[in-house]
């Protein structure tokens, strides 16, 4: 695909780049994640290596990963094989197999991710039928949660209702997606995103004006915010405020390159990423730091709140959550109807996450074998209800833990190490540093430059170095398996993971013998 | 453990927290909402105010 057919798409508006951005790294993570992760780190001082891996990682990585999709799509590349073949001037043929990884890790993620966010349209309509109002208590919470999840156990839900809002779910995203960057993608966001906020602001303030019950809305904030100054010298609390900057950001994964990629060569990436990340902070640290966990220790007391919280995502926002809001004044009107905000909330958050998810892969398509959008967009769709199908089936069989953590987890920390050598020591932080001012409405603070080439690099192959030694190889040997009869099924996992990489290999090798490499002007890249 | 409510510390770390990070969005929203174009078309082919200055393109 040439340039100009990369560039007729492009973002309508500025706010409506922004708020897909936004959307894009406002998430479930945001509102279930990092409460738990202050909660258990720390407390307030949590914020205290928060911020600072704002500063070193989040903020530098956000930039550069901005840069590198503006600059790989003034060569009409909309993903990460192009942009690596782009940064190393197309004279290192090994850059375009390693951006692979921006291929896989974004479509896998987007996989089970959707199905994941399928389940919060699920409980919202779940929530607005009163489906589970009588199931008052944390057990029967949570039996429906697993009924719902485990197509063989029809307790309570039919064993088809899992995979019937799985393909609603997907169906709107092909549309979406087929309708382009600023016909579907930026459309959803500029109504989904502030509905996003409106309910969350609604949620926050019901949670905060909770009569007490067995805590206080107060008790419940000094649970996420009180310091405990011990844990400053605790280095996988540095580590866990890393990661979640990570996650929060959804760096790493190659989806923000490839929403740059859609910008002119000389739109500013400075002050637009800034905002992006600001946005997606004020999401987690104002309103993803209130409603959750607050929520959780009025109602189960902070003892009762620590162990839901050890229980996990789901455990603090499906199961906890559901009990809350049966547990609300006048829970039949307004228990049923906060529970609907709080699911549909989940669920704005995480489908704009998903529609930047599958852009990758759609750009790819689109430019190295000239797939019409609609073409690649409900052909993704297509591709990612039968492999879903595998997380639809295996849920309970860890099918999804290994997903979540290869793609989902490690994966990232590796294509963001990656990428940050290439931007910064292949590329050279002169010319990135250059590129990356082109039509900048803000100057990036000098300090940021040795940041960006030093102590970023540094942090991030400290944090790949500790998570090998200490999370992935023990994961890897499937230490800590609660059930060994699940063993056959996550390796099954790992072996699909295994070959979606080697047919990425594949296409890029054909898409590169096919395609004609253009250059903007003729000329050699500047 | 069961506080008895809102600690000073906590207080001053949510209260620091949330002002940053509410301040830092109003403030980008402000820089780039007080330009024309904010929300009309996102092309823009001339230098922003942060460009670097000097000859563009190699030295």
């Amino acid at each position: 695909m040439s340039v100009e057919t990369h560039q007729k798409e492009q973002w309508a508006t500025r706010i409506g780049l922004i708020l897909a951005m936004a959307g894009n790294a406002v998430g479930l993570g945001n509102f279930l994640r990092f409460p738990v992760q202050a909660a258990q780190n720390g407390g307030g001082t949590f914020m205290i290596p928060y911020f600072i891996s704002f500063l070193v990682l989040g903020i530098p990585l956000m930039w550069i990963e901005w840069t590198i999709g503006r600059f790989g799509g003034r060569f009409g590349h909309g993903s990460l094989p192009g942009m690596f073949d782009a940064l190393t001037d197309r004279k290192k043929p090994w850059a375009k197999y390693l951006g692979v990884l921006g291929l896989l890790i974004p479509l896998v993620i987007f996989i089970y991710y959707t199905y994941v966010v399928s389940w919060m349209l699920g409980f919202s309509f779940f929530s607005i039928t009163g489906d589970y109002f009588g199931l008052a208590d944390l057990s029967q919470m949570r039996q429906y949660l697993y009924s719902y999840q485990n197509i063989f156990d029809p307790s309570m839900h039919g064993g088809w209702l899992a995979l019937v809002f799985f393909i609603v779910t997907l169906a709107f995203l092909g549309w979406v997606l087929a309708r382009g960057i600023s016909g579907g993608i930026e459309k959803l966001a500029l109504i989904g995103m502030p509905l996003l906020f409106a309910f969350a602001i609604v949620l926050m303030i019901r949670v905060l004006t909770l009569p007490g019950h067995a805590a206080t809305p107060s008790q419940g904030l000094n649970f996420i915010w009180n310091p405990k100054w011990t844990s400053l010298g605790d280095p996988k609390v540095w580590l866990a405020a890393a990661g979640q900057m990570f996650f929060t950001l959804s760096l790493g994964a190659g989806h923000v390159h490839a929403y740059a990629s859609y910008l002119d060569a000389n739109d500013d990436v400075t002050l637009t990423g800034l905002s992006t990340a600001a946005t997606n902070e004020f999401a987690e640290v104002v309103l993803g730091g209130t409603i959750a966990i607050t929520a959780a220790v009025v109602f189960f007391g902070v003892t009762g709140a620590v162990a839901i919280a050890k229980g996990g995502t789901f455990d603090l926002g499906i199961v906890a959550m559901g009990v809350v809001f049966q547990g609300l004044p006048g829970a039949a009107i307004w228990g049923q109807l906060f529970g609907f905000l709080w699911f549909f909330l989940l669920f704005i958050a995480g489908i704009t996450s998903c529609v930047a998810l599958a852009t990758p892969t759609i750009a790819f398509l689109q430019e190295q074998f000239d797939w019409t959008r609609k073409r690649a967009a409900y052909g993704i769709m297509v591709v990612a209800l039968v492999l879903g199908l595998t997380h639809v089936v295996f849920y309970n069989f860890g099918f999804m833990d290994e997903w979540d953590y290869w793609a989902g987890t490690f994966g990232l920390v590796v294509l963001g190490t990656i990428e940050i050598i290439l931007f910064a020591h292949v590329y050279g932080m002169d010319r990135g540093w250059k590129e990356m001012h082109r039509g900048a409405d803000i100057r990036v603070p000098a300090i940021f430059r040795p940041i960006m080439k030093w102590v970023t690099p540094a942090f991030l192959l400290i944090l790949f170095a500790w998570w090998g030694w200490n999370d992935a190889i023990p994961t890897f040997l499937m230490k800590g398996v609660s059930n060994p009869a699940n063993i056959p099924y996550r390796w099954a996992s790992r072996g699909l993971i295994v070959v979606l990489g080697i047919i990425g290999l594949f296409l890029v090798r054909k898409g590169w013998e096919r395609s004609e490499y253009e250059v903007p002007d003729g000329r050699a890249e500047p | 453990m069961q506080e008895s409510g809102l600690t000073t510390f906590a207080a001053i770390f949510m209260g620091v927290s949330m002002t940053c990070v509410t301040i830092l969005m109003v403030w980008c929203f402000w820089r780039i909402l007080s330009e024309p174009g904010a929300s009309a078309g996102v092309a823009d082919a001339g230098p922003g105010p942060g460009e670097d200055p000097g000859p563009r393109g190699r030295a």
